[in-house]
Parts: C-alpha cells; sequence; structure tokens
C-alpha cells in the first residue's frame, strides 16, 4: 500500500504488521497515544482514497474522521490474521457504501451531467516541486486525470483508486471488495482504458 | 506472436506477465510499431496517475478525532476507584449520620450490619427465583424440542424419502446462510 508520506516505503510488510497489530492492542486497553500513532500513520492514505471518492476536499476530511471513529469502534472485532490496513479501508469502503445508499446514488454514471465549476471538481492539493512552465502543464494533465476520474462510475473508480493511488495489490483489493482477484483485475484495467478514452475525449 | 491486447500491457507495464510471456512481449514491443505506441501511450497515463499528488492533511486532523473518543472508562484500575469512592462515601455517609441523628458510633454499624444482610438475604431469594425460572425454561426447551423430533419423524413417515431429504437439505441451507450472516456481523462488525 502507498506510504503514509506518499514517497517513503514501510520498513517491510511484516514489521509494519506487528506494529499495527502491537498498536491495536495498546489502543484496546485504552492507550490513546497508540491510536494517535494509527491514524497518523493512515490517516494520509485514507484521505486520499475518500477525497478521490467523494472529489471534495471537505467532505473527505469529515469522512476521514468518521472513518476513523468506526475504527475505533471496531477494533474489539479486528482479528491480527487480517491486515490493518486492508481491514481499515474495508471499513472505508463500506462507509462510503452506506453514503452513496443514503443519498440514493449508487454509483454515478458516466452519462451524468457534473458542474466542471472549479469549486465542485478541483481538489486542494499541495504543490509540487516548482520547475517552471512544465510545472504549469504537469498540472494541468494532473487536473485533467482528476476531472477524467470523477466521470468514472463510482464502483470502478474505487478500485482504480485503491490500485494505482493507495497501491494496495489486487490479491489486497480483493479482500477488501470481496471479489475474485481476476475480476479486480479485470476491472482496474477496463478503467485504465475508460480513463485514457476518458482523457482523449476532452483534449 | 499476436498484437498485445491492453489487458496484456497493463501486466507487462506492472511486471505481473510471467518471464516467457514477457520474453514473448518484448520481441513483439521491438518489431510492432502499433503495440509500441499501445504500450507508450499506456505507460505515459500510468506514470501521470502515479505523479497524482497526496491531498493536504490538515495538521491538528488526529488531534480533532481523538476529542470526539470519549474517556476510556474500563481503564486497569477503574475497579479500584470504584470501590475506593464506595467505601468513601460508605464512611462519610456513616458519619453524617452519626453527627445529625446524635445516635451512637456502635448503633450506627449494628444498623448498618442489619440492612446489609437484609439486602444480601432479598438478593439471593431474587436469585434462587430466576434460577428456579431458568431450570423451568430449560425444562420447557427440552420438551418443545423433543416433540419437534417427533413431528419430524412422522412427517418424515407421511412424505417420499426424496422430499424429505430435500426439506432437511433446504433447512440446512437456509441454518447455513443465518449462520455465515451472523458470523459476516459479529467478526466483520465494521459495517454499520
Amino acid at each position: 500500500m502507498k506510504t503514509p508520506s506518499g514517497n517513503k516505503p514501510f520498513p517491510s510488510d511484516s514489521v509494519s504488521r506487528d506494529e499495527d497489530n502491537a498498536l491495536v492492542r495498546r489502543a484496546l486497553k485504552g492507550d490513546r497515544k497508540a491510536f494517535e500513532m494509527i491514524i497518523l500513520k493512515y490517516q494520509q492514505p485514507l484521505l486520499n482514497y475518500l477525497g478521490r471518492m467523494t472529489g471534495e476536499r471537505e467532505m473527505a476530511l469529515d469522512f476521514t474522521q468518521e472513518v476513523f471513529l468506526k475504527v475505533y469502534a471496531s477494533l474489539p472485532s479486528f482479528q491480527p490474521r487480517f491486515k490493518f490496513s486492508t481491514w481499515l479501508f474495508k471499513i472505508a469502503s463500506n462507509f462510503m457504501i452506506d453514503f452513496w445508499r443514503k443519498k440514493k446514488i449508487s454509483a454515478i454514471s458516466l452519462d451524468r451531467t457534473r458542474d466542471d465549476g472549479e469549486n465542485s471538481t478541483s481538489l486542494q492539493v499541495p504543490d509540487a516541486e516548482p520547475p517552471v512552465a512544465r510545472r504549469y502543464e504537469l498540472a494541468q494533465i494532473k487536473k485533467r486525470i482528476e476531472r477524467a476520474l470523477e466521470r468514472v462510475p463510482a464502483d470502478l473508480r474505487e478500485l482504480f483508486v485503491l490500485r494505482h493511488l493507495n497501491e494496495f495489490s489486487y490479491e489486497e483489493i480483493a479482500e477488501i471488495k470481496g471479489l475474485p482477484v481476476g475480476t479486480v483485475k479485470n476491472r482496474v484495467f477496463q478503467t485504465n482504458e475508460m480513463l485514457r478514452g476518458l482523457l482523449e475525449g476532452s483534449s | 506472436m499476436n498484437c498485445l491486447r491492453p489487458p496484456d500491457i497493463y501486466l507487462y507495464l506492472e511486471n505481473g506477465l510471467d518471464p516467457s510471456a514477457a520474453r514473448e512481449a518484448d520481441e513483439h514491443l521491438a518489431l510492432c510499431p502499433g503495440c509500441r505506441s499501445a504500450f507508450e501511450e499506456r505507460r505515459a497515463l500510468m506514470d501521470a496517475v502515479a505523479g497524482l499528488p497526496d491531498l493536504e492533511v490538515p495538521p491538528d486532523l488526529a488531534g480533532k478525532i481523538l476529542a470526539r473518543i470519549p474517556p476510556d472508562r474500563s481503564s486497569r484500575f477503574g475497579w479500584l476507584v470504584a470501590f475506593i469512592i464506595g467505601l468513601s462515601s460508605f464512611f462519610v455517609g456513616g458519619l453524617a449520620y452519626v453527627i445529625l441523628t446524635g445516635q451512637s458510633l456502635t448503633g450506627f454499624l449494628i444498623d448498618a450490619n442489619r440492612s446489609t444482610w437484609s439486602a444480601l438475604r432479598d438478593t439471593s431469594m431474587v436469585f434462587i427465583k430466576f434460577a428456579k425460572l431458568t431450570v423451568l425454561g430449560l425444562d420447557l426447551l427440552i420438551r418443545f424440542i423433543g416433540e419437534m423430533g417427533k413431528g419430524l419423524a412422522r412427517f418424515g413417515v407421511l412424505i417420499r424419502p426424496e422430499v424429505y431429504a430435500a426439506c432437511l437439505l433446504l433447512f440446512l441451507v437456509l441454518a447455513a446462510l443465518f449462520v455465515a450472516g451472523l458470523r459476516r456481523m459479529f467478526l466483520h462488525g465494521e459495517k454499520s
């Protein structure tokens, strides 16, 4: 999975897993510092996921809080044989499903007309490093990808985000979504192609 | 080798092809300009997607979340605190009673002792009655299960064995689904 900072790698999968399990055990004993460490470790990937799923940063921030509260409440049911990150994203995924169900939006279809105004589609992101003219060009490409991604149906977008932005393996995504690995792969490839088509159409 | 399909190109990009297939793809890409162009196009897209920036996390997010979590009441020494508070309340209450009524301390302790035993006696009576009711309930349940068994046996005589087996199978499937649902709810109880 993509790291909290987005760049630095985790020490290793098993070390990270042991670390997570130890933090969960401490949090279950009432150690708030341990849960704070869990939040600090996963807030970035979770916000990235929820941001791309909602398309609105403020809503994504609220949802991040809600998901962590749900995680805290569900800690007693966490089983160390599962990977904590996949378990957490399963909760986040179910949260989004509940949200869409309540909003009666089963999936955002390609046919749906969307407001292309800055407020509705642009996500506030920190600035990258500043090389001069190329920076503007890159920013434009990224903005186009973000916009195109919003036009992808929510169920496909979710798999795409988990794979390419959160960098989960296909097996982990299959565990999060309860789908066969082959189906996950096919849908991710299908979304790649859909995104490519949308970008070509918008250029 | 045939031209590469998009899923093959993505697998190739992710090093997901097995070594022999990857070698064949290498060779094909060196010879086929169409596939090479398709490959470059998809590689550029994947590079651009990988370069999408993180959303900015506000520095106080963790603090906000922790502030919404109620303090843990079941701490390790919670029982000790409760015990000390109870004991202190007893002594303070007793002292106030003695001062206000003018009763002697011995008299207060005798009264307290009598009240405690009376409360214990009443509690045990309630407990015994509850135990009797539980035994009665269990007895009724066992009889009910026995009668159900007899009923099923008679039902089995009346219908053909295949139909009986089908009914039993259906019941087992429904029971398994019910148990699986319960398990999912309790084990993966993250879904609200």
